[in-house]
């Protein structure tokens, strides 16, 4: 079953990092890689992904299901660039892909590889309350935060229900995964109705816990229990990620 | 004053303040896109997550009835939650979490503006007004959604034609077929729970827009 929550707490200097550092660094990262046309730019990029991930000490078990995504993604992005691209000269003498197909085909391909290892090396590094954290230091509104953060809290648990949904429909012998792709989407309202009614019974649930402990009460500020500091380190990639973000889209290598 | 909810809040309503229950009713929106958009990243035939059959259209589009502007922003954040899976990552997906809402707006507004029976199946002339509204909900989309997939060199212009028709039947497909069994189901347990907004944009709560 698919897992969002694969942060591990690890002494590394990763995870030291400020919340607000972190989610420059990984944003940096990827604003880069979808500003470059270069190949080499992007195998050089991609390998400093996987050296920040080697950093964090980031298992491959812990990241598989974002590898496996992002491995079948690039291919279905290279076939396109391969098929839809007709410039250039032909790589088998008269016929087949063009050298432009091929090479844009491997930028495209490289650029959905680092996205998703880029956001599963935020996720590894960055606790849902530091990522609460990092964005209200970047600005964004608090309620904007909170309810990232309460979709995160909710997503294991509507994921699990839907597990569940599906293999209580397998075992009365409800075939989901058999028959054409009709038959297929035709029965995944099977799934989708009890999974909304069983989400929205616990609306009343959870906003009394929010009222109760006065959620957006007017003229209230709100105090946090750990304390936010940047530290130089944290000011220095901030600073960075700003300018290579700025350079790179000025110049466009 | 802290707000209260149930019986309570169709009481003593207030105006134009977001309470908790608008929080929980996004943040489940968001939540069940998202487990949907995974689950339905099976479909996926061309780049930038472009599925043959897009499930989470099934919920969104009720959502948008249901819950108004509250039910379109589980489009946001839960395509911000999907995104690295459908291989575009937290940066782009930000681009996109914007894209989806504009189809869910469109019907959403399209129902309130035409005082469209929440139960589209009750009528022809209210199930015909839903399919058209969801055919130009999702051609605006995939036209602007494949625009930013251009521009960010994640699909060739040669194969934009394609993308851009596989996106807008993957919404009308689940959009059409699937989502008025959703609203028949669910509509008379929303109006009971007293779900239902009474505006688009708005946070009083009720059944009046049923009619």
């Amino acid at each position: 079953m698919f897992t969002y929550a694969i942060y591990q707490p690890l002494k590394t200097p990763l995870h030291a990092l400020n919340p607000a550092a972190k989610l420059a660094l990984t944003l940096t990262v990827m604003i880069v890689m979808l500003a470059t046309s270069s190949l080499i730019i992007g195998l050089g990029i991609l390998g400093v992904v996987v050296g920040l991930l080697a950093t964090a000490r980031a298992p491959l078990g812990r990241i598989f299901p974002f590898v496996r995504a992002a491995l079948a993604l690039s291919v279905i992005f290279a076939i396109s660039w391969l098929v839809f691209t007709h410039d250039g000269r032909p790589v088998f003498g008269s016929w087949g892909p063009t050298d432009r197909a091929v090479t844009a085909a491997a930028v495209a391909g490289l650029r959905v590889l680092v996205m998703v290892l880029a956001s599963a090396l935020l996720l590894f590094i960055t606790s849902e309350t530091e990522l609460l954290q990092g964005l209200r230091r970047l600005r964004v509104p608090y309620i904007a935060c909170f309810t990232l953060m309460l979709t995160l809290r909710l997503l294991p648990s509507l994921s699990e229900d839907l597990a569940v949904i599906r293999q209580a429909q397998m075992c009365r012998g409800f075939e989901l995964q058999r028959g054409s792709f009709l038959e297929r989407a035709k029965r995944s309202i099977t799934g989708v109705v009890p999974l909304v009614a069983i989400a929205f019974r616990r609306v009343d649930t959870l906003a009394r816990a929010l009222e109760s402990r006065a959620f957006n009460v007017r003229g209230m500020h709100r105090t946090t229990y750990r304390q936010d500091v940047l530290r130089v380190t944290d000011r220095l990639i901030l600073a960075a990620s700003v300018m290579f973000i700025v350079a790179f889209i000025v110049l466009r290598p | 004053m802290v707000t209260p909810t149930g019986a309570m809040a169709e009481e003593r309503p207030q105006r134009g303040r977001v309470g908790a229950i608008q929080i929980v009713i996004v943040a489940l929106s968001s939540a069940i896109y998202a487990v949907l958009g995974i689950a339905g990243a099976t479909f996926t035939v061309a780049p930038g997550g472009i599925v043959i059959f897009y499930l989470p259209a099934i919920f969104i589009y009720p959502a948008a009835i249901w819950f108004g502007a509250w039910g379109v922003l589980g489009a946001f954040f839960g395509t911000l939650l999907f995104s690295p899976f459908f291989g575009y990552g937290f940066a782009l997906g930000v681009s996109f979490a914007i894209v989806n809402m504009i189809s869910p707006l469109v019907v959403g507004l399209w129902q309130r503006a035409l005082h469209v029976n929440p139960a589209v199946v009750t009528s022809r002339r209210d199930f015909i007004l839903f399919a058209v509204s969801v055919i130009v909900g999702a051609a605006i989309e995939a036209v602007i959604g494949n625009g930013v997939l251009l521009v960010f060199g994640l699909t060739s212009v040669g194969g934009l034609p394609f993308s851009t028709f596989v996106w807008w039947t993957g919404e009308v497909t689940a959009g059409i077929i699937l989502s008025p069994i959703l609203l028949r189901v669910l509509t008379p347990q929303f109006k009971r729970m007293g779900l239902f907004h009474q505006s688009f944009f708005g946070t009083q709560r009720g059944a009046r827009i049923i009619g």
